[in-house]
């Protein structure tokens, strides 16, 4: 046989936990913290920010039984565990739904940068030319490896810290506690109904990093503990975004507003000293959407690499970039369709794959680990 | 029209990249590279010729409609 000239997949060059915990923190922010605060908004009008905590409790088994799932198979990816639990037929079928998700979930990212950037700063600029430019990102990050992706992570980690802290620290002079007030006025219904939405978007998405991380790191002892505190801390900073929109719009405008992180930033700065500090934000929201996109890319490809047993992928990561741009021009014509899409189909869908499928994976591992622990103690009698 | 020339030129480079590598992984990826190319190909062609593309969205409603639309409506209701 000739010998390959092909890159080969350097798998000693992983991330570190750090670094992963990082990526994680940066995928929730992704692309929520500029949609989700209307949709939310808009249900539980001023309990938003207890909607996102409440969504995150509900979804947190999904990152957590991802991580357990790909651990009791030997650290591989989710798509992986679905062949080692489900066999190879049932089991790429499951594995191709994963993948489809996170194709899916791909042109949904690429999406909301290309409406962001045409309906706030470019009105004239079609989409491609935005999709393009992050999608060619997403290649060569792919490409580059884990390693590269979990320092590319930690710089926009510090970049983004820092923005947010500045962008909430000049906002405190515009604060309005009282918009918080009266809380729970709607009951609890209503924080259940803007509950809804956040769960599905970005919280049972979580699934895309916890399900492709594991083979990139070496874990550690106390990993998925630390995956938790990082996923927790990512509500937390979602709920802070929202907590601060509403202090400083209130429920009724927060829910009328296109982007609120947007506006947001518009309002904050120190009067004739630091003003208009958006495209700031803006970087910072750039880089969270940037890792979210490389992330799903990455869990899209290694899925295809495990489903159809090649060394690996590098060469598709170009056509499957195609894909996505050509989708992404066709798919959610409108913000108004992007809107319903979240409000009522995301969330059944994530969870078929964030809850359902990993929680069928676990109970058929579980029933295989008690059928051998039988034989095995039948064969020592 | 731009988008399209755009997607032809991309994938002029990904063939470009499989003269350069040219893998000797197994059939599969090949296969898989053409099916890859094929999608793309006929993405292009359908809305050349105005033919509507197939909608993922549409596919995931129709999926989800009957668990997501009634939990949805119970929730709105209650909470309006």
């Amino acid at each position: 046989m000739r010998p390959s000239n092909f890159p080969p997949v350097v798998r000693d060059r992983l991330m570190t936990p750090g670094q992963a915990q990082a990526l994680l923190f940066l995928f929730i922010l992704g692309t929520a913290i500029l949609i989700i605060p209307t949709i939310i908004t808009s249900h539980a009008q001023q309990d938003a920010w207890l909607s996102v905590l409440l969504a995150a409790l509900v979804a947190c088994p999904a990152p957590l039984m991802t991580l357990s799932l790909c651990r009791k198979h030997r650290g591989q990816t989710v798509v992986g565990a679905c062949l080692s639990v489900m066999g190879p037929y049932a089991g790429t079928v499951l594995g191709a739904g994963f993948v489809f998700y996170g194709f899916y979930l791909s042109i949904h990212v690429t999406k909301n940068v290309g409406m962001f950037m045409t309906m706030m700063l470019q009105p004239e600029t079609p989409f491609w030319p935005f999709h393009l430019l992050i999608l060619t990102v997403a290649v060569y990050a792919y490409r580059l490896g884990p390693e590269v992706l979990g320092r590319f992570g930690q710089l926009l980690l510090i970049i983004v810290l820092v923005v947010f802290t500045f962008t909430f620290l000049f906002l405190i002079g515009k604060l309005h506690p009282e918009f918080l007030f009266p809380v729970l006025d709607g009951g609890w219904r209503r924080l259940v109904a803007g509950a809804y939405p956040v769960v599905g978007f970005p919280f049972l998405e979580t699934l895309v990093v916890c399900g492709w991380i594991l083979p990139q790191i070496q874990e550690p002892p106390g990993f998925r503990r630390k995956m938790m505190a990082t996923y927790f801390l990512g509500a937390v900073a979602v709920s802070l975004v929202i907590l601060f929109t509403l202090m400083v719009f209130g429920a009724e405008w927060t829910a009328h507003l296109s982007f609120p992180l947007y506006s947001l930033a518009q309002e904050a700065g120190i009067a004739d000293v630091i003003e208009r500090i958006e495209p700031l934000t803006l970087i910072a929201w750039i880089a969270c959407v940037q890792i979210k996109l490389i992330l799903c890319f990455a869990f899209v490809l290694d899925g295809i690499c495990t489903l159809v047993r090649v060394p690996n992928t590098h060469l598709l990561s170009i056509p499957l970039a195609v894909a996505i741009l050509l989708f992404a021009e066709k798919e959610i014509p409108s913000e108004v369709h992007l809107i319903e899409n979240v409000n009522l189909y995301w969330t059944p869908y994530s969870a078929l794959f964030g809850l359902l499928a990993p929680l069928l994976l676990l109970a058929v591992t579980w029933i295989r680990g008690l059928g051998k622990g039988k034989s095995g103690a039948q064969e020592e009698e | 029209m731009s988008g399209i020339v755009l997607s032809i030129l991309l994938m002029l480079i990904g063939i470009a990249e499989w003269r350069r590598f040219s893998p000797s992984g197994p059939f599969r990826l090949a296969l898989l590279y053409i099916f890859l190319y094929g999608i793309n190909v006929a993405m292009i062609l359908l809305n050349t010729w105005d033919v509507p593309t197939p909608s993922l969205g549409e596919l995931i409603s129709w999926l989800t409609d009957p668990v997501a639309r009634p939990a949805f409506d119970w929730l709105r209701v209650g909470a309006s």
